[in-house]
């Protein structure tokens, strides 16, 4: 029996939102630890990794491990229906083929359920080392997605290089070129507004700006958003999930060529 | 390209790989390359003529390669493309010119031997027996004994030009389907502006739209007005996008996602290979 009580709905609205686009159909996990998701996408080039808390629950209950093959689209569409402010319960019987939604609104008087149909879905869970990273980059999430997305309106590739300068994100194109450097900025308002740079080695990477442009759809759930690189490992782009979790996007760099193509 | 027959120039400094329809005449003249203006730049541009058919040319280059041929190494790795381009495209700024129009004065009728003699562009001559088979559907033409003058009519210029539209527009569809999804008016649009392509704006282009009873769109500021529209209805969350703005957004955002990212690592070898390292 599986009984998942969130007050914050919202949150798992904007999760949906967050991982829909990047895979279609993947496995929600759910331990004593809580309710969790690891999938690639389907050019096995991004990896997302999602994990909300059984402490961020009002009422977690969880009786065994079990595995939950769902179709992000149409948990989505349910989701949807759901108001924002809406407490959101996820219900699943030992044994049974579906999962229910239900939100209540907050003042209690609408209640509506939702029953989707599972899936069987086969999926590999990756091993993700423990790792120190070369550089870390914390930044306002919004900041990091208006880069990605003017950067992408010239280019399709992004090259993140952090130097004691700074963290700098360049692309080419057919119209000409374009960089973006940022400095460390502590000195702010607001903590979720500065700019924090952690090198503890130099680092530069080129990834698909398409991918940057999918990840950048958890902006909404987090106020900054903190990216690690290092040289033979992933990038990996986490949006904190307010107090109980993560988003983490992981993904692959681009193949270095031996010769540079650019005329 | 028949491996077995390969037969060199001598002396040839360097060559080039050109792919162009087989004239059918096996052997003969292999054609030469003029150079003419380009009906829309008016810049010198080069064009094949092969057995009476002339074709314009399509270049692609890499920034690194060469080609292969036999034993042979060709440094040059461009890919030259010959593709037949209707000559009437090539010739009518010529005879616009050649007519001497002014005003409400029709202009003046001319041989075709002096039509053709374009200062610095001698290429035009070779069009000759060409032109003397296509032009008369855009010209009026008069015959003195066995000398024929020709005059540039307007009319029948917009008369070719709307048909070549219309043509267009029948055929796109059978082309790709996300052409087939959008309305008529707008296929006709964008036929236009493939024509256009071969056209001065002023005045035949604008003529044109006239005709057609569409509005004039500079094709520069055109692309940027896709551009907006794309990312406008990507930040639109409504539904409520009228048909044409949607088929105009499909085509491109559907080859988009089509694209299968083949220029990155997998990153399911690089987590192993990293716990391997670790494990």
């Amino acid at each position: 029996m599986l009984e998942l009580r969130l007050v914050q709905g919202s949150l798992l609205k904007k999760v949906l939102e967050a991982v829909k686009d990047l895979v279609n159909d993947a496995n929600f996990d759910c331990s004593s630890t809580g309710f969790s998701l690891q999938a690639m996408d389907s050019s096995h080039v991004a990896l997302v990794s999602l994990l909300l808390r059984s402490e961020g629950f009002e009422h977690y209950r969880c009786d065994r491990n079990i595995s939950m093959g769902m179709n992000l689209g149409n948990m989505s569409k349910m989701l949807k229906c759901a108001g924002n402010d809406d407490i959101i319960t996820i219900k699943a019987d030992d044994g049974s083929d579906t999962v229910t939604f239900m939100f209540e609104s907050p003042t209690q008087d609408k209640i509506a359920d939702f029953e989707m149909k599972l899936m069987d879905i086969d999926s590999e869970h990756l091993g993700i080392p423990d790792a120190e990273y070369h550089s870390i980059v914390r930044m306002p999430s919004g900041e990091f997605s208006r880069i990605c997305k003017d950067l992408s309106s010239i280019g399709d590739t992004v090259v993140i290089s952090v130097t004691k300068e700074g963290v700098k994100f360049s692309t080419t194109g057919d119209i000409g070129t374009a960089n973006i450097v940022l400095r460390q900025n502590t000195t702010v308002d607001k903590p979720e507004d500065a700019i924090v740079i952690e090198m503890n080695e130099p680092v530069s990477l080129s990834f698909a700006l398409r991918y940057m442009n999918s990840f950048t759809k958890a902006t909404p759930l987090s106020e900054t958003v903190t990216i690690s690189l290092s040289s033979e490992l992933p990038v990996v782009v986490e949006y904190k999930v307010a107090e109980m979790g993560y988003i983490r996007y992981y993904l692959a760099p681009k193949i270095e060529e031996e010769e540079d193509t650019k005329p | 390209m028949s491996s077995s027959s390969t037969v060199w120039w001598e002396g040839a400094e360097k060559t080039r790989v050109l792919i162009a329809p087989d004239s059918g005449c096996g052997g003969n003249k292999p054609g030469e390359l003029l150079t003419l203006r380009h009906p829309k730049s008016e810049n010198g541009t080069c064009y094949f003529f092969s057995n009476g058919m002339l074709q314009e040319l399509q270049w692609f280059k890499q920034s690194y390669g060469s080609w292969l041929l036999g034993d042979y190494i060709s440094e040059d790795g461009s890919l030259y493309m010959a593709t037949p381009v209707d000559p009437v495209f090539i010739l009518l700024p010529i005879f616009d010119e050649a007519r001497m129009k002014k005003g409400e004065d029709l202009g003046k009728f001319r041989q075709l031997d002096e039509i053709l003699f374009v200062e610095g562009y001698p290429g035009y001559q070779q069009l000759l027996p060409v032109a003397e088979k296509c032009m008369d559907i855009v010209c009026q033409t008069q015959e003195v004994g066995s000398m024929k003058f020709y005059r540039l009519d307007n009319s029948k210029v917009l008369a070719w030009l709307s048909c070549k539209a219309y043509c267009l527009r029948r055929t796109l569809p059978e082309l790709d389907k996300n052409y087939a999804a959008q309305d008529e008016k707008q296929t006709l649009v964008d036929a236009v502006s493939i024509v256009g392509e071969y056209l001065r704006t002023e005045p035949w282009l604008k003529l044109l739209y006239d005709h057609l009873g569409l509005e004039f769109v500079d094709p520069t500021m055109k692309e940027t007005n896709m551009e907006n529209l794309s990312t406008a209805n990507e930040n639109n969350t409504s539904s409520s996008n009228s048909l044409q703005e949607k088929a105009k957004k499909k085509p491109g955002k559907q080859t988009k996602q089509a694209q299968v990212e083949t220029g990155s690592k997998n990153i399911r070898d690089m987590f192993s290979r990293a716990c391997k390292k670790k494990c």
